[in-house]
Parts: C-alpha cells; structure tokens; sequence
C-alpha cells in the first residue's frame, strides 16, 4: 500500500520542548501553535460551526484558515445527510432533480446541487429551525377583503402564498404586501383543496396550481412567480346530474396530488382519480384544456383524515402513498398506508396529441394496528433445545409484542394524519403523536411488503389542531396556538410561537386570536373546525380565525 | 526484522519493522529504499521520536488507516469526529502543550494519521468553549490585526457572544423549553455566517 508521503516544503521542527526532563535542553520560548496549514486544518476539522465563527477574530492566519470552505461544506454534510427522502408536497423548489432512485432521493438543498462548484457552505448551515427561532407576524385581513373566513387551504409555491378562501385563490407576495386574488371563471362554490405541481418547474417560471371546487369543478391555474399573472390551464367541469357516484367522486374534494402530467384526487366520499394532463401546445394563449380522467379508484374501509403524496422516481413511472384512517374495531381508529404505482407511457400518434396509456395498479398495504392471525403462544410439544425452533419462537414473540404495542396506540378519534411518503404522522386526540415510517421490503418477498414502525408521543401540548408534514418535517398546530416543529429524520422537537418567558422581547400575537384559539372543543376536530398549516424551508404560515394570516419566518 | 531510525539530534532508535511501518513516510522509504542504512529523521527530535515510538508500539496491532478526504462522505465525517479517545491514549497525550504541538508536527510529518488525529482532537477540545483572549493566551497567539480591523471584531465579538449565549441557553432548553422569537442583532446575523431556513 502506497500511502501519501509529508507534504512538501514542511519546515524543519527543531523545536526543543521546555520541562523537567533529563533530554531538555535549556529551555526557551514557548512554543508556538503549529503553523503548517494541514495540521492546523485538522484541528479545526473537530471543531463545530460556532468555535469556528469565533475562532476567526484570534488571528490573521487563523481567520482564513477557518473560512476555509471545506471545513463548513463537511460541517454541512453532516447536518444535512444526503439520505433523506425529499418527496415533499409542501413546495414546488424540493422537486427540481429528477431522481433515478425509486425512493426519490434528493440531495440535501436544491441550491447546494446547483451551485455545489461554487456554493459557499457556511451560508447554508441552519440552526433557526431546530432552535424554533422565528419571527412571527400576524396578518390581518382587510376591511374590504372577501377573506372572512378563515382560509381552508393554503399552499406555499417558492416566493408566492397561495391560500384559498371561498371560491378565491389568493396570492400574496412574498412580504405578504401584495395581494392578488383569482377568481374562477364559471363556479362560486367554495374550493375544498388546493394542490402546487410538485414537478420540476420549466424556464419559463410558472407555477401550477390546482384547485378544486366543491361542486366538482377543478382548474389549474398558472401563475407566474414574477408577475403573479394567472391564466387558467386545465378546466374540468361536469354538468349537473343525478349520478350519484359522480357526485360522490368529483364533489368534496379532500386533497389532491399534482406532479405534471398526472392529477390525483381523494374525494371525502374516498373516490380516487387519476387524470392525465396533456401537455399545451406552444400557443400559451389557447382555451383551458379538460384534462383526461383515466383511472377511478374506491375504498369502502379508508376514512378521512387522509393525505397523499405523490412522487415520480423515473420518467415513466409514479408513485402514490395513501395514509388515510381506517377504523378498528369496536370504536377506535388508526392509520392505514397504501402504495398505488401509475405508469405513463407516451406514444408519438400520428395525430398532433401523443397517444398516452396510463397503467394504475395497487401494490401494497399496511396498517399501523396489524390485524390478520398472530401465532399466541407456542406450546411445548417440542422438544425444549432445539436450535431451529428457537429463531422462529423469538421471532414470534417479537411480532406479538410488536402487535401488542400497536394495538394499544389505536385512538379514539384522528385530528390529522399526514404522510411525505416515507413518515407518517397521525395525531389523536388523547394528546398523542404517532410517527409511523413506511418500511418498503422490495428485496424480501417472503415477508410482507410494506409495514410500518412507529414512535410515540404524549405531551399536553402536543394536542393538535392541523398537521403537515414535508420533507421528513412535521409541523403540528396545538389547541393553545403553540405550534411544534418536528424533525422526523433526526428526532428533535422544538416549540414555536408559545407565550414567552419575557414578554419585552417577544412581538405579542394579538389577544383575541389567543382566547379564541383556546376556545376550541377538545372533541373530535373535523374538517367544520379546519385550520390550515403550510410550510416550505423559509417559513410557516398558518391561517387565524379571523380570515388573517400567521406567518413564521425562519430565514431571519 | 529491526528499522534504525535517527533523530535529527543524532541518537539511534531500534524498533521492529511492524512499528516503523505505522508512519507512512517510514513505510514509504522501507518499500522503495529498503532497510540497509539508519532512516534519517531531520525533523524529529529526539525526545519526541520517543515519544512517537512509544505511541506506535502500542497500537502496532491496529488496522493501518485506509486513505481517505478528511472532509469524505457525512457518515465517516461523524465517526470520525465522534471516535471515542481509549484510555491509554488519553493518558498518552496528556502531556505539557509544547510538547504535544511537537507530537502533532511529527504525527504530520511522518504521516501517521491516527496519532495526528488525536492530536488534533485534544488540541480541539482545548480550544472548544473558549474565548478568543482565553484562546490566545493558551496558545501564545500574537493579535496580529490592524486596529481597525480590531475594533471592528471586537464590536461584532459582543454581539456574538451575546447570540452565543442566547444559542447555548436555547441549546440545554432542548425541548421542552419553550423557545420563542429571539432577537438578533443585525450585525451578530451576519458574523454568525448565519444561514437561512
């Protein structure tokens, strides 16, 4: 093994130490810190992000050296792990590769992938978000604002804030000081959802949003993240019938998934669709194009809450994750998780339209309250000693035991659960919070296939109003407007937004958001009650009663 | 088989091929060169050659290191930084500063990297926590700084200490203290490099 030598030009170490011993020669001045770059790196290499800030102000020397842009990219590599699953729904910038893994898997910040040959590492190392360090504002809605209800769904689209109120889609810019409001073109029932286009975005900047009406009429706005001009895309509307299941799938839209082409929709009455955009031809300035529904999905056992997410690991393939609620016998719920896989094939026609065939298949299931027959106990008839029938035993006692802990987590009632496609999370109304990771077992196919673990908190505080979870992070609203950020991946919590020790340097919310967020059943909160919670890497913003907005900023 | 080494004061060391072999540069020379004649060490003296024999003596048995980027893939980044220091070689650095810089000078010369990580290491942990004078009498590190320039830090220094405290309370609080809206100077901001999100 041929190994690096010392590096050249190293100068000649003919320092004597001073001290007691025999070998001394007679002392002298001290020494001095090592001065070879390398070794000095090295040192510094054990160092975290704030010995670093401080040790730059010692020296000259020094204060380069610990500027030095490879010790803070390692320092981030290690915050940031390249492991985590970034399939989050929450913002449109998470999704700009194209990843080949089946799992999705992103590098750690989009700007640190595009910029990597010349990104300055120690700008991109956060602590506000585990140290709950935010400022908050509350925004008020305006006299003259159609907003006053509360916003039922917002999402949050690179700069742009988009939430919905009534039949409106309203934007704000970033510093929320710009408001522009989208009407519909031909419905005013109120939207139910909305859904940001988690595909790479195109040059050309425009963000796709959908949102879906009450009545069953959908729309997919595109607006432009400069401009905030909106010109609608895809309309789909259906006359009024008296088909009853057409009504169940198309009205009361609970959440949707959007990742261009493809446009999933969960109805409340658990109809799932699957509908293909086409792409638009170069003319930007034609009609609204229907999109095409190609696939109607129904559950009779899957319940509200539920939540989607929806990915594309590879060009022609996508995949969805289901957690929805399914109950347990007699009067208890839990989370339930499901995978359907789509595969879109895109054939030249010999028309203008590309011919699309779209294959839906349900692949795999799991519930967080195993059900099904479990081995009890084994009885003695074997022979006691035998090494084969020793592994099978634990291995049945570790599964009963497992099934144990889990069907003590059944809830009597679900306030929210949300999944990013890797974690779910389930809030119940016993003040707990489950966090349930989707194992995927591809390479065992003797065992099942898709199964889940969870961990398990219980904090009074922790009473959930809203949850939304993205990108491994998990940000619940509590009953007393205390809000929780959770970092799934690395197991820290941290609080934000509950009163302050110190009230002198802490911006006071306004008072009668406090009382009347305390003033809400602690029974079952259903979609009558909904708040809703949105966040993206730079902020959180959560709706108030009164039509406002609360807004937690992150990138102070 | 026996490797003669020479410090650079002239003494003669005898040790076995197997501890000679944990420096690179000796591994290096024994490999191109041979073991006919002494190695001439010229930048070890002798009182810290002893010193570094000893170190290698009792880790002759160790996995030599793999080459590897100290700045390589997060996870051998964490093990590394978090690699747990055993007794003896605790008890073997713990020795007076000059005589630990001058470890770490031969460690770095003669390559052999586990040596110079702990090094490196324990001079690490002397410096965490400490403040920029506290660092400075330890290591007899001359301000080498205009005034200007001094002035200037020693104004942001404050405001950084002032966050520092603010992140090292915030830090023991862990979760269950509830951590709120806390203000940053502007300046403090932007010594702390500090990153958005």
């Amino acid at each position: 093994m041929k190994r690096t030598g010392a590096p050249a030009g190293l100068p000649l170490a003919k320092r004597r130490r001073q001290g007691s011993r025999p070998l001394s020669p007679p002392p002298r001045s001290p020494q001095t810190f090592p001065n070879i770059e390398e070794v000095v790196f090295q040192i510094f290499s054990y160092l975290d992000a704030v010995d670093l800030c401080m040790i730059q102000s010692v020296s000259i020397f020094w204060c380069r050296l610990a500027a030095d842009n490879q010790l803070w990219k390692a320092l981030f590599t290690i915050k940031h792990p390249l492991n985590r699953l970034r399939g989050g729904r929450s913002s449109y910038t998470r999704s700009r590769s194209e990843g080949t893994d089946e799992r999705d898997i992103k590098p750690p910040l989009h700007r640190a992938a595009l910029h990597a040959h010349r990104q300055d590492w120690k700008w991109m190392i956060a602590w506000n978000w585990e140290r709950g360090r935010c400022s908050r504002t509350h925004l008020c809605p305006s006299k003259d604002s159609l907003s006053r209800t509360a916003a039922r769904s917002a999402v949050l689209a690179g700069p742009v804030t988009a939430a919905s109120a009534d039949s409106v889609i309203i934007l704000h810019s970033p510093d929320h000081s710009d408001v522009r409001q989208i009407h519909p073109s031909c419905t005013t029932s109120h939207i139910t959802a909305l859904a940001l286009d988690q595909s790479p975005p195109s040059s050309t900047d425009i963000i796709r949003l959908a949102a879906f009406h009450h009545s069953g009429y959908f729309a997919v706005h595109g607006v432009s993240s400069v401009s905030f001009d909106s010109q609608e895309l895809y309309t789909y509307s259906t006359e009024a019938t008296d088909n009853s299941q057409l009504t169940l799938r198309i009205s009361d839209i609970a959440c949707a998934s959007y990742h261009h082409p493809i446009l999933i929709t969960l109805s409340s009455a658990f109809y799932l669709s699957v509908y293909h955009l086409p792409n638009r031809g170069e003319n930007a300035s034609s009609a609204p194009i229907r999109p095409r529904l190609y696939q109607i999905l129904h559950s009779f056992s899957s319940f509200l809450p539920s939540s989607l997410s929806l990915v594309r690991p590879s060009p022609t393939l996508f995949k969805l994750v289901i957690a929805n609620a399914v109950p347990v016998f007699p009067a208890h719920w839990s989370a339930a998780v499901s995978e359907i896989t789509i595969t879109l094939e895109e054939r030249e026609a010999s028309g203008a339209d590309s011919d699309v065939s779209i294959g839906v298949a349900t692949t795999r299931h799991a519930t967080a309250v195993g059900n099904g027959w479990l081995p009890t106990h084994v009885p003695l008839s074997s022979p006691p000693g035998s090494s084969e029938d020793e592994a099978p035993d634990h291995h049945h006692s570790v599964m009963q035991s497992r099934a144990m802990e889990q069907w003590g987590r059944k809830v009597g009632s679900i306030v929210g659960i949300q999944t990013d496609g890797k974690w779910v999370v389930l809030a119940g109304d016993d003040n707990t919070l489950q966090v349930l990771c989707i194992v995927f077992t591809d390479h065992q196919p003797l065992r099942r296939s898709l199964s889940v673990s969870s961990r398990h908190y219980t904090d009074t505080r922790l009473a959930s109003r809203q949850l939304k979870v993205a990108d491994g992070r998990c940000v619940s609203v509590g009953r007393e407007g205390g809000m929780w950020i959770w970092d799934l991946e690395a197991g820290w919590a941290v609080p934000v937004g509950l009163p302050p020790e110190d009230p002198s340097d802490f911006h006071r919310p306004e008072k009668g958001r406090i009382e009347e967020s305390g003033s809400i059943p602690s029974t079952i909160a259903g979609p009558s009650i909904r708040t809703m919670v949105a966040f993206d890497e730079r902020r959180i913003v959560s709706s108030s009663r009164n039509g406002g907005y609360l807004i937690w900023r992150f990138d102070m | 088989m026996i490797v003669s080494l020479v410090s650079s004061d002239g003494k003669l060391y005898q040790v076995d091929e197997a501890v000679a072999r944990r420096s690179g540069v000796i591994y290096t020379v024994l490999e191109d060169i041979g073991n006919q004649k002494p190695i001439p060490l010229l930048n070890v003296p002798s009182h810290v050659l002893k010193q570094v024999i000893e170190y290698c003596e009792y880790h002759r048995t160790d996995p030599l290191p793999q080459d590897a980027e100290w700045s390589g893939p997060a996870r051998a980044e964490l093990v590394r930084r978090k690699a747990v220091v055993s007794d003896w070689d605790k008890k073997f650095i713990d020795c007076d500063q000059t005589l630990l810089f001058e470890i770490i000078q031969a460690a770095s010369y003669l390559d052999i990297k586990p040596l110079l990580d702990l090094g490196c290491k324990t001079v690490a942990n002397m410096m965490t926590g400490k403040s920029v004078e506290d660092i400075r009498a330890l290591f007899h590190i001359e301000n080498d700084f205009t005034p200007e320039e001094e002035t200037a830090m020693q104004v942001e220094r404050s405001e950084f200490e002032s966050l520092y405290n603010i992140m090292i309370k915030s830090m023991a609080g862990g979760v269950n203290a509830p951590v709120t809206s806390l203000p940053i100077p502007g300046k403090a901001r932007r010594r702390l490099r500090a990153p958005h999100y």
